[in-house]
């Protein structure tokens, strides 16, 4: 597994630059944005807040003045388990390809010893009003396709049963899949026990 | 990659009643532990997931 070193570099000097005079904190970010653009190149932006003090530093870069526009994914790593960041501290990478930030992140917590717990995925996605909850709805119904299949099924059948479970509730295949996932838990959901087909 | 990821997802939570954040951290908790990316740690458990279920079918026609 590959680790942009110059990526963790940047990101350390960062979280260390506060306490130090006459660090120009603007530069560095920047200088981590080009480390993430050679990392990912559907990169589109960052966002970070660094407190010191208490007191919180929010810091953005763009690509491009449609940047935000453009972001379809989102990966928040939490910044406070690094011993030179307080509370609250954190930096949002934002690219435009789905799934894209997704090893980038791991690999930097993985690098900086942070817990899985200060990692998360597209939580942190601008509103996109022409979009609306598509990309949402993607998300929801593949996670319930992964239910179906741990459960038994296969791809084909895991599709046709969230079609048949939409059309029982009269429901979009969205809410059905998203009802499927709530009822999750122990003994809380079982599929038929007639075979898939 | 990100519909695998989520397919992924979707096994761990209904195997161990998480939530999709918990199962996402198991993911990040696998990539590190086998030194391979997210998603092919992900594409390994669809596969899988898929290899039992057809397993299953087959057993099941066989009587």
């Amino acid at each position: 597994m590959e680790i942009s070193a110059a990526l963790t570099e940047d990101l350390r000097k960062l979280t260390t630059a506060l306490d130090q005079p006459g660090v120009d904190l603007s530069d560095l970010v920047e200088q981590l944005a080009v480390s993430v653009t050679a990392a990912v190149d559907s990169f589109v932006g960052l966002s970070m807040v660094l407190v010191h003090n208490a007191h919180p530093f929010g810091l953005n870069v763009l690509r491009s003045a449609a940047s935000w526009e453009l972001a379809r994914t989102s990966a928040r790593l939490e910044l406070a388990a690094l011993s030179t960041a307080e509370p609250g501290s954190s930096i949002v990478f934002y690219a435009a390809t789905p799934g894209a930030l997704t090893d980038l992140v791991a690999d930097l917590g993985y690098a900086l010893g942070l817990p899985a717990a200060a990692m998360s995925i597209d939580e942190n996605l601008p509103a996109h009003p022409r979009t609306g909850g598509g990309l949402t709805d993607m998300s929801t119904l593949n996670q319930a396709i992964g239910v179906l299949l741990a459960q038994g099924h296969d791809p084909g059948s895991a599709r046709r049963e969230l079609r048949r479970l939409a059309g029982l509730a009269g429901s979009s295949q969205a809410v059905a899949a998203q009802r499927l996932l709530g009822e999750l838990g122990p003994d809380r959901y079982r599929p038929s026990d007639a075979p898939p087909g | 990659n990100r519909a695998v990821i989520d397919q992924a997802l979707g096994i761990l939570m209904s195997r161990s009643g998480c939530t999709s954040d918990e199962a996402f951290g198991k993911l990040v908790e696998s990539s590190q532990s086998q030194n391979r990316k997210v998603s092919s740690v992900a594409q390994n458990l669809v596969d899988e997931a898929v290899r039992r279920a057809r397993a299953r079918r087959q057993g099941s026609a066989g009587g």
